[in-house]
């Protein structure tokens, strides 16, 4: 089966500024970064902040420029350079969903609005001719378990879940293959968490392929196939995501997993926090 | 899942003693809108109590009611008692005695990146309580400062005190605050979800780090954070906090084996078990409740409850007193204890 998504080699450095040295120095967010999802398999990236997992779903819908290597989309190359019509197809087919959804939504428009917009930007064998129809944007409110009344209303009249679930709306305009997610429940209460969660799967059953980003690992425990972890720009560990969990071969990943709060083994968290700091060196690979 | 009674062996509180702080009875209200109602909980020296909830449950709200940080202008604080230490202390501030925050209290503010002064040096905001409080000159202070910068094992901190909160990351932002919090050792430390904006390797540090400093200056410590694995790991007691009431109350392995409140089962059936990775992720259904919803007359929960009988839609369940000073509210709660959590 081909890839729906796959990257290759993707590397992308942002200059840091530098006090003093007239020098800049690129501080290298991917590394050679290789990595591939299958169509209705959902590829879970963990990392702490810096490693560059935000960064790496960020180059590869286009919104990083100056980066190298290869980024293919239903096993064609996509070139960022290629202007509107170029980049209809991938345009359509690659969607993101952001941890911020009261950011990602426009504050001034009504969810009519927004969700008419998506829409009419949508290929024309999806959005259909004319104007979206009441039923277009129902149904798409229906798809993510909200009803017809949101239409009317603006982002500040939802709660963070209900935004969230709008921001997955607006995503599922273009009928995507591909959902790229930036930490889609972090903001959110672990009992709305489980709700999105809920949605992801069933999206997810309809075939569409998931590339989520956390640095939650026991989100990604439950949701994702395959497991990538990430640190300082590079993939450090990668497999099936139960395997990773319960047998991790890198001292990083096994550190992620033991300051994982869990419900088992009380105490066990903070004396571990407190030997890696009594050893001070260790955990994070030099 | 029930673990042995040897493990989660935590350094025991030196004394048990009278509560450092005992609430009765508080209420928020801000206009005709009930925030926070007839909450009561007592907090004892040198123990770890978490607060938990959905956001919008009030758990903020009455920490700072408590702490006295609420514009009078918008919030009317009120309650039958607050007790610091055997000393009473009125509702609002009006009444707080000088010092008590700072020296009595500490408070870590939830957001570590809004919380500091961006035009001064971490240092000189740190060094600011000791010279107020103290009435110690800069340079004492400041050398004050970097020795609590250095408790809070901010690496090279002699130095770090000149520098300003934009040139420290998030996880050392939140040690200075903790830093500030706990300069003039406090008797009681508030933690409003602490390590929430954290990775996970740093988040078990600044827990490991308050654990030691509440052994260390015997503090009796308020933990609010919506993630049960962090209450598990390092609380002594739980309080659940539903639309503005507490629902439940009791120590951490009641409340995570044999919770009483459908709230509580429910959330920590939603959470994403690292060790049980083929239970099924159940949510709570709907949304929590906005404060001008109108379940006045019924139990705040009912809309989302899958316990709920007929009596829960006509009916205010009360706060019920159980063994080991223990709380429920909920008409059911017998029928729920004796189902299983997970």
């Amino acid at each position: 089966m081909s890839a729906a998504l796959d990257v290759e080699q993707l590397t992308f450095g942002y200059p840091s500024a530098s006090l003093g040295a007239r020098r800049q120095v690129i501080v290298k967010a991917l590394d050679h970064v290789s990595l591939s999802v299958q169509p209705g398999r959902v590829l879970g990236i963990v990392g702490e902040s810096g490693s560059g997992k935000s960064t790496l779903l960020r180059t590869i819908v286009g919104l990083n420029r100056g980066f190298s290597g290869t980024i293919r989309f239903n096993g064609r190359p996509v070139d960022h350079g290629a202007g509107k019509a170029g980049l209809a197809d991938f345009r359509a087919g690659v969607q993101m969903i952001f941890q911020d959804p009261g950011g990602s939504l426009n504050p001034f428009k009504t969810i009519r609005q927004t969700l008419a917009a998506a829409l009419a930007r949508a290929p024309l064998g999806i959005r259909g001719e004319g104007k979206p129809g009441e039923n277009k944007l129902g149904a798409l409110l229906d798809r993510v378990g909200m009803n017809a009344s949101a239409l009317d209303r603006r982002p500040s009249e939802f709660s963070g879940g209900q935004l969230q679930r709008l921001a997955i709306a607006r995503a599922l305009a273009s009928n995507p293959s591909v959902i790229l997610c930036d930490e889609p429940t972090s903001a959110l209460d672990v009992s709305v968490q489980a709700q999105i969660l809920d949605l992801f799967a069933e999206l997810r059953a309809e075939g569409r392929a998931f590339i989520f980003v956390t640095h939650n690992l026991g989100v990604l425990g439950h949701i994702a196939d395959d497991l990538v972890v990430m640190y300082r720009g590079k993939v450090i560990e990668t497999g099936p995501a139960r395997q990773v969990i319960a047998s991790p071969r890198e001292a990083y990943t096994s550190a992620l997993i033991a300051a994982s709060p869990r419900l088992k083994h009380r105490g066990a968290l903070l004396n571990q926090a407190r030997e890696r700091r009594e050893s001070a060196s260790g955990g994070k690979p030099a | 899942m029930v673990e042995p009674a040897t493990s989660g062996q935590r350094a025991p509180a030196t004394k048990a003693a009278d509560p450092l702080l005992s609430v009765r009875d508080l209420t928020v209200k801000a206009g005709a809108l009930e925030l926070v109602h007839g909450v009561s909980f007592d907090l004892a020296s040198g123990t770890v109590t978490a607060l938990v909830g959905e956001s919008g449950s009030g758990k903020s709200l009455t920490a700072q009611a408590i702490l006295g940080l609420l514009a009078r202008e918008v919030y009317a604080v009120s309650g039958t008692s607050l007790a610091f230490n055997g000393t009473s202390l009125g509702f609002g501030g009006n009444h707080l005695p000088r010092g008590f925050r700072g020296l009595l209290t500490g408070y870590v503010m939830q957001d570590p990146s809004s919380a500091l002064d961006p035009t001064m040096t971490v240092g000189g905001q740190i060094a600011e309580m000791f010279m107020v409080h103290r009435g110690m000159g800069r340079m004492a202070a400041l050398k004050e400062a970097a020795r609590m910068l250095d408790l809070v094992r901010v690496p090279n901190a002699s130095a770090r005190i000149y520098d300003y909160p934009h040139q420290f990351s998030g996880g050392m932002k939140q040690r200075v605050l903790i830093a500030m919090a706990v300069a003039l050792s406090p008797r009681l430390l508030i933690a409003d979800e602490p390590t929430t904006a954290l990775d996970v390797t740093v988040q078990a540090e600044i827990l490991a780090l308050i654990d030691d400093l509440r052994v260390d200056l015997d503090m009796a410590v308020l933990i609010i954070t919506h993630d049960f694995g962090v209450v598990y790991q390092c609380a002594d007691r739980v309080l659940v906090m539903y639309a503005g009431k507490l629902v439940e109350g009791g120590e951490t392995l009641q409340i995570t084996e044999r919770g009483r409140h459908p709230y509580t089962r429910g959330l920590i059936a939603s959470i994403p078990d690292l060790d049980d990775l083929d239970r099924r992720v159940v949510p709570i259904p709907g949304q929590p409740p906005r404060p001008e919803a109108s379940w006045r007359g019924s139990c705040a929960f009912s809309p989302r409850c899958g316990w709920k009988v007929e009596r829960c839609l006509n009916d205010v369940p009360r706060e019920e007193i159980l063994a080991g000073s223990a709380i429920v509210r909920c008409f059911e709660w017998q029928r729920v204890e004796a189902g299983r959590t997970r």
